[in-house]
């Protein structure tokens, strides 16, 4: 789906859908996730037009057994799923756009933290942000402690590997005259 | 007087006879006057080629003994031109040596004091390079030493901070982010 597109999926978004979406979008909390839940959304959307009636999670159990199925029996339970096929795929079509466009922000850090951790820090984001926003993960021991975080554009970095490689260049440069 | 018929022809062979022998001696003597001419000739001939002979021997005499004289007087005259050229020749060549001596000798020193004026730059250069090159060598090393410090450090350190201290880093870096408003 093109940016556009994605675009005008949030701001035409009815508050139905923006219930409806809340699921799936707390699911997740960075772009590995996004894609495992993308992928499962691709799969689902095959189990439609196959001749067989109901909700989505009922259609969708021959093809996942994952978290997506789980996610639409919470959403049909409240019911907030539309009914029928057509209506059904334009759902998950809408969904896909608006996880697709969920913000995200590159952190890079010194070690390979936990799920736990990684979940608290989109979350510290989302609130800040206003919106749900997704990590995207790298791990690189060379900062050898702290964060770089890039957003939109914008850089921050507080990282060990600087002030240490500068205390360290002037007690080597000692140490080597 | 009436001579006898006979008479007149026997006369007349007679005196035919006899002018024949006449004509005859004369032929004779005419031949014997040839044949002495010819023989004279033939003297005169034979005496003129000694003759001849005898004067080419003389002129040959003289003319070699002339160009003895003047091949002598040619030689002796060569002798002493080669003499005097030899004499002016080496009279030269002591000169010419002397200068040729003093150039080579002045050469010889303009070569020492450019060689010593090369050498002494090629050697300053030589410094020069020498000390370019251990400073740069020193850097080098410097660099590799700080290098391997810094790698050891880093993982020293980093293997050293706990996952607490870690994941507390990343939060007061998260903190800061928010202040400088990265998010907005």
């Amino acid at each position: 789906m093109s940016q556009a597109v994605l675009k005008a999926t949030k701001i035409t978004k009815a508050p139905a859908l923006n219930v409806a979406f809340k699921p799936f979008e707390n699911s997740i909390y960075d772009i590995r996730g996004r894609l495992r839940l993308l992928d499962e959304l691709t799969l689902i959307e095959r189990a439609l037009f196959r001749g067989k009636e109901g909700t989505i999670s009922e259609k969708a159990r021959d093809f996942t057994n994952d978290v997506a199925p789980a996610l639409f029996e919470k959403i049909e339970t409240a019911g907030l799923e539309p009914v029928g096929d057509a209506k059904q795929l334009s759902f998950i079509k809408e969904l896909v756009g608006y996880l697709k466009g969920l913000p995200v922000a590159n952190i890079t850090l010194a070690f390979a933290p936990t799920n736990t951790f990684v979940e608290n820090l989109s979350n510290q984001i989302s609130t800040v942000v206003g919106v749900k926003t997704l990590i995207d993960l790298i791990v690189n021991e060379y900062i050898v402690g702290g964060a770089v975080i890039e957003f939109r554009g914008k850089v921050f970095r507080q990282t060990l590997d600087i002030p240490l490689e500068e205390v360290l260049r002037r007690e080597v440069g000692v140490l080597t005259k | 007087m009436n001579l006898p018929l006979y008479t007149d022809t026997d006369t007349l062979i007679t005196v035919s006879i006899l002018l024949t022998l006449f004509t005859l001696i004369l032929v004779f003597f005419v031949f014997i006057r040839i044949w002495k001419v010819l023989t004279v000739e033939q003297k005169l001939a034979s005496e003129e080629r000694k003759l001849r002979q005898e004067i080419k021997g003389d002129v040959e005499q003289v003319v070699t003994a002339y160009i003895k004289s003047l091949t002598s007087d040619s030689t002796a005259k060569l002798e002493n031109e080669v003499n005097k050229f030899s004499e002016e020749l080496g009279r030269l060549m002591h000169a010419k040596s002397a200068e040729v001596a003093a150039y080579i000798e002045k050469a010889q020193r303009e070569q020492i004091k450019e060689s010593q004026f090369f050498v002494a730059n090629m050697l300053s250069k030589i410094e020069k390079d020498a000390e370019e090159y251990r400073k740069n060598k020193l850097l080098a090393v410097d660099e590799q030493i700080r290098q391997i410090v810094l790698s050891a450090a880093r993982e020293v350190i980093g293997r050293s901070i706990s996952l607490t201290e870690h994941e507390d880093l990343v939060t007061k870096a998260l903190e800061r982010a928010k202040k400088d408003k990265v998010f907005g």
